[in-house]
């Protein structure tokens, strides 16, 4: 019975894995055969790192599917004729889901490394067919003009594939968790855009807002260098960027790409702590109890936990836009008519999408105290900014 | 055995099942009520779609939802899921990723309703859509099979297949829980009525004991007559309507009311007569309607 389950999605699923695999190459392959496969006489250039950037054509598009993915994964929880009939399937609710979720993340991860072989099948032909090294005249200056072929470690170009694969099967089991939240498909891709995009870009807002208090209030002087990390979350984005932090020559690259001290130390803090979130959110997928089939297609969160989730999201989003003053140099947002009106923005925003997830422009009681307590706390914040010079 | 134990489904302030307690033995269970006395939430909470909010359901001894309790259930909503743009072939293809069940079976049946195996169900229309899902339900290997608005669109001619079958099943040793608004033929097929209302047990019986105290009259008066003349006089009114000069009523146990309404009211003529069969569950309803019995 499992094994007619697995091949019933195998069959109903491979579509996905063609389409897939077929996006994924279009980006990786064509920019491997759009290269230049050598350099002229700026040998910097043709360092390991700098030229592994070229596997963002691989990782960006397999972070996408990540995205794709547990939509299909979870879409037979959003109508209760779905629910019917896997929920009452002769198997536990968990192992329907683990079937699910596991296919796709096979899926995920088949379509990156069919695309990743045959980028690395094309960048190998070109590699050895381009000469060694190779002198010419310039035909414009009389000039004798080195080029160089430009140096490619295989080795390291693999081992930075396997650890974006880490990295794109971590975010499709957060991705697969913000899915599993919702009970219908808008819910369902608003907990995931919510969850795997606004609050981890800005996870570390709070932090960030005490960071430049501090600063303020006691002239640590720490100030300036620390600032730079105030937008540093733990998403997707930056886990690739951790991934090509990690892979370049660390230290000389990060600071020479953005110009950041400790860049790259902090990126190695971001992986790890997007590998952790990806094991917790493994663990939920996996073990997590199915909710109960009323739930089925219904906008109304099935639990208070997930009811705060929106207001979770805007309270970061509230925190970070207090301390904008601080970056645009206006002293302070309060005195920023652009910053006003830009938090204004935020509250309508924000009331706008909370009615349209909860399907009614009048608010339930819950909702109200939560989008109160929310946009009255970013105004205080914005007070206190001001007040202490933030 | 399926046994419900103070079961009680809630969606909010509503209580969809309330303290269902009933134990449902192999045969045929005819489960009717009104629309919304809670005939599907029942249902889908013995399958384990829906957690009981109070209670407890056991099929076989095992919880409703546990693996064991539900390798030996099927249950068949009014609105079965199908694979987009699936065959009959496709679906049992499908579903024996679900559940144990017998192809041949189901192929057999297909056959025997006159289907075509490898076309879309999505071109078929309401009532052969419902004979595949009817034959995909025969062909379980499940010791329970719960169908819900089962003769919903199907013909009187594929009604009687139907029928034969499920007859056929019930007396094999499978306990069959079907509801249906369709009261001839359930009242053909089941040997027991469970009548709910309002999610509770308005009646449990079995299918000779229905409606054996309701006694039906017509008659016809030269004054006005009403429901309340009747109330007044102490008799138990289920049914009241006026044709034409004619008016017909059903009492409950109607002692002495011929005696009564002959000296009072020198009706032009007062007759008994008999219930159809059809008529006597809508009349269980109407009584459980006007609220004058919960058990």
């Amino acid at each position: 019975m499992l094994k007619s389950l697995i091949v019933w999605h195998i069959k109903k699923w491979w579509p996905l894995l063609l389409i897939f695999t077929t996006v994924i190459s279009i980006f990786f392959v064509s920019s491997i055969q759009a290269m230049g496969m050598t350099t002229t006489t700026d040998y910097y250039n043709s360092s390991v790192g700098y030229r592994a950037i070229f596997m963002l054509y691989l990782a960006i598009p397999a972070m996408l599917t990540t995205f794709v993915m547990p939509i299909f994964v979870y879409i037979y929880r959003t109508s209760l004729q779905a629910v019917d009939c896997f929920y009452q399937a002769g198997h536990d609710k968990k192992t329907i889901s683990r079937v699910r979720v596991t296919i796709g993340l096979i899926i995920v991860l088949a379509s990156m490394t069919i695309a990743f072989l045959l980028g690395y099948l094309l960048l190998t032909l070109r590699y050895f067919s381009t000469p060694e090294v190779e002198s010419y005249i310039s035909q414009y200056s009389g000039n004798t003009i080195y080029t160089y072929r430009v140096y490619y470690n295989f080795g390291y170009i693999f081992l930075t594939y396997l650890l974006l694969l880490l990295m794109v099967g971590g975010q499709y089991f957060i991705n697969c968790f913000f899915v599993s939240l919702g009970d219908n498909i808008i819910t369902q891709i608003f907990y995931l855009v919510l969850g795997s995009v606004v609050t981890t870009l800005f996870l570390a807002a709070p932090y960030s807002y005490s960071l430049v208090a501090l600063d303020r209030i006691n002239d640590l002087g720490i100030g300036t260098e620390l600032m730079q990390y105030c937008f540093i979350g733990f998403g997707p984005i930056q886990s690739i960027m951790g991934v090509f932090l990690l892979m370049m020559n660390p230290i000389t690259i990060g600071y020479y790409v953005w110009e950041v001290n400790y860049l790259p130390q902090l990126m190695i803090i971001v992986l790890v702590l997007h590998f952790v979130f990806s094991l917790l959110a493994l663990l939920y997928t996996m073990y997590a109890d199915s909710p109960s089939g009323e739930y089925a297609g219904k906008s109304t969160p099935r639990h208070w936990t997930i009811s705060i989730f929106p207001h979770i999201a805007a309270l970061l989003i509230a925190v970070l836009l207090s301390i904008l003053g601080y970056f645009n140099g206006s002293g302070g947002v309060l005195l920023n008519i652009f910053s006003v009106g830009g938090y204004l923005f935020f509250v309508t925003i924000y009331y706008a999408l909370l009615s349209l997830l909860r399907k009614s422009f009048k608010p339930r009681r819950f909702d109200l105290i939560a989008f109160i307590s929310v946009a009255g706390t970013g105004l205080i914040l914005m007070l206190v900014s001001t007040a202490i010079g933030v | 055995m399926i046994e419900c134990r103070n079961l009680t489904k809630s969606f909010g302030d509503l209580n969809a099942v309330d303290n269902f307690s009933l134990e449902f033995q192999p045969g045929v269970t005819g489960v009717v009520g009104e629309n919304g006395a809670g005939k599907s939430t029942l249902f889908r909470t013995i399958a384990g779609i829906y957690e009981a909010t109070c209670g407890e359901v056991y099929v076989d001894g095992h919880p409703s939802g546990s693996k064991e309790a539900k390798l030996n259930l099927f249950f068949l909503s009014d609105t079965p899921y199908a694979p987009h743009g699936a065959t009959p072939v496709d679906i049992i293809d499908f579903y024996k990723g679900l559940h144990p069940l017998n192809k041949d079976r189901f192929l057999e049946l297909i056959r025997n309703f006159g289907l075509p195996e490898r076309k879309s169900i999505s071109n078929f229309s309401k009532g052969m859509r419902r004979q595949v899902f009817i034959a995909l339900a025969l062909s379980m290997d499940a010791q329970y099979l719960l169908l819900d608005e089962a003769f919903d669109g199907l013909d009187p001619l594929v009604v009687e297949k139907i029928k034969g079958e499920i007859i056929q099943e019930g007396e094999a040793g499978k306990t069959i829980l079907i509801s249906s608004h369709n009261m001839p033929v359930l009242q053909r097929l089941a040997d027991r009525f469970v009548l709910l209302h309002k999610g509770k047990i308005s009646k449990d019986g079995k299918s000779e004991d229905i409606g054996t105290e309701f006694v039906k009259y017509q008659a016809a008066f030269k004054s006005e007559f009403n429901e309340e003349i009747l109330t007044a006089l102490g008799y138990q009114v289920v049914s009241f309507k006026r044709i034409g000069s004619v008016y017909h009523f059903v009492l409950i146990s109607a002692q002495g009311v011929e005696e009564k309404l002959e000296s009072a009211f020198h009706p032009l003529f007062l007759e008994k007569v008999a219930i159809d069969p059809d008529e006597l569950i809508v009349l269980e309803m109407m009584l459980a309607e006007k609220g004058d019995r919960h058990a």
